[in-house]
């Protein structure tokens, strides 16, 4: 079998009604090049705000390409031309404060990557670079993004601790916990659980859910489990063309992109 | 991994399909009891019913195996569910089978009537290709087949009614008839019930094939 038989033009995307469902951000026609290798295909997904969405496939597909152009991390890495539409601004134009941007779209890599400093530290140096200096504030904000992102209770007597004395789990939940710090609207996380073990995994996976209410969240991941246990969207993406967006239990149960079928059962390449 | 899931999905296909088999061979045997008033061949289906019993026991716990262990999806889980789900039906299948044997015993041989016996062994023929055509559809996994097979319950219907009026003639016409005649109204009801549960499979197929959940036959109010 070919992982090349598949007709690009069998797609299956999901459009939400503006008037039932509110729209975080939305991707317009994107389209990304690194250099003459145009990786993603017309990528036009709307993302659900308050909801998990996954977007899977497999490596190469484009899913992280996708993803991190959402935030502009490819910048200098590659071209992204298209609209990506957040508050009904378009983010991928060169007049966006793109730093300002990564406030209100934030994201959490692979793996976890704290910084050298205390488990407290970790909280606050981007708040106190921004300029808020109130103690008070500021020890408000460590003890509610720790709590938020599940692991308060596990680090609350050694906060200032270093951060690499941590769990490669607990680490990324404080990588979390670092980037809600700053309020975001909408979180990416890029296989966030793929370096975990399965406990750490679950605690992550029942962080995010816990997470949704307040948080739009948008995940790439491998593990097709940990998308159909959490995610409310999936969307599957195939050598940088994304065949199917629907609702997971529809993914999971009826896909109806033969690729999707395939990739979802292990019957595939 | 996926080859794995494969083989254990096929081995599960055949062990159905075998259990549809057997469930088939005794509904054809109790129809035989019912006309011959063989007691021996009466002992072997309900001993037989025991081992249906075994496989749909043996089923469920291999799919729930599968399923706990390949954690299937889309069509495959589907396939799973379906397995899951109609061996069910065909257990019970079974069991209305050894209700028509244990009738067919207790009829005697006093008081028969060759109409109503005709009628019923006409249904159960019936019911019996109902079950064989369905066990086929499934092995084929042929949505259309199995739909046609679910329309053909409203024989079963026909048939099951037609009993009806039999009997109660005939038992109003002479008190001495009511023991068979009530006897007769069970069986019927018995093989009306095996129609049903073959529909039920031929629901089952269409979730195979489509995801969907629908009610077949012909009584059905909301037909898709």
């Amino acid at each position: 079998m070919s992982i090349n038989k598949y007709d690009f033009n069998e797609k299956s995307i999901l459009k939400f009604d503006p008037n039932e469902h509110e729209i975080a951000i939305e991707t317009k026609n994107l389209q990304v090049y690194y250099g003459n290798n145009h990786a993603l295909f017309d990528g036009n997904l709307q993302f659900e705000r308050y909801k998990i969405t996954s977007l899977i496939g497999a490596s190469g597909s484009g899913k992280s390409t996708y993803l991190r152009s959402l935030n502009r991390m490819n910048d200098n890495v590659a071209k992204v031309d298209g609209q990506i539409m957040y508050r009904g601004l378009d983010v991928n134009t060169s007049k966006i404060n793109v730093y300002e941007m990564r406030k209100h779209i934030g994201m959490v890599f692979q793996r976890p990557n704290p910084f050298s400093k205390s488990i407290r530290e970790n909280i606050t140096f981007a708040l106190k670079e921004q300029g808020l200096k109130n103690k008070q504030k500021l020890n408000e904000i460590v003890e509610q993004s720790l709590r938020d992102a599940a692991i308060w209770d596990e680090v609350k007597d050694d906060l200032d601790k270093s951060a690499w004395s941590l769990s490669g789990g607990q680490q990324q939940r404080l990588c979390i916990a670092r980037t809600i710090a700053m309020k975001p609207d909408i979180l990416l996380l890029d296989e966030p659980a793929s370096a975990l073990d399965p406990i750490s995994t679950s605690k992550i996976e029942e962080t995010l859910v816990e997470l949704k209410k307040r948080y739009t969240i948008i995940i790439v991941t491998h593990n097709m489990q940990q998308a159909s246990r959490i995610s409310d969207y999936t969307a599957f993406f195939h050598l940088g063309h994304i065949l199917e967006y629907d609702k997971t239990k529809h993914i999971f149960t009826v896909p109806k992109v033969t690729a999707t079928n395939d990739y979802i059962s292990g019957n595939f390449g | 991994m996926r080859k794995i899931l494969e083989e254990q999905i096929e081995n599960l296909h055949k062990d159905f399909a075998q259990m549809g088999r057997e469930v088939a061979k005794a509904i054809e045997n109790a129809t035989e009891v019912f006309k011959n008033h063989d007691e021996e061949l009466a002992t072997k289906i309900v001993e037989n019913d025991d081992r249906i019993n075994e496989s749909e026991i043996y089923l469920e716990r291999k799919t729930a195996q599968v399923i706990a262990l390949q954690q299937p999806v889309a069509s495959d889980l589907r396939v799973l569910i379906t397995i899951l789900k109609a061996s069910s039906d065909l257990e019970r299948i079974g069991d209305h089978a050894v209700n028509v044997t244990h009738a067919a015993v207790r009829i005697g041989s006093q008081n028969r009537n060759e109409e109503i016996e005709n009628t019923l062994v006409a249904m159960s023929q019936h019911v019996h290709k109902m079950l064989e055509e369905i066990i086929k559809a499934y092995v084929d996994n042929d949505e259309t087949a199995a739909r046609k097979v679910a329309q053909t319950d409203s024989e079963s219907d026909r048939y099951l009614r037609k009993v009806r009026e039999q009997a109660i003639e005939e038992m109003q016409r002479n008190s001495s008839f009511v023991a068979v005649g009530s006897e007769y109204l069970i069986v019927g009801t018995h093989l009306e019930r095996i129609g049903d549960y073959v529909t039920n499979v031929a629901e089952w197929i269409v979730y195979t094939n489509t995801g969907r959940i629908v009610e077949l036959g012909p009584n059905s109010s909301y037909k898709k």
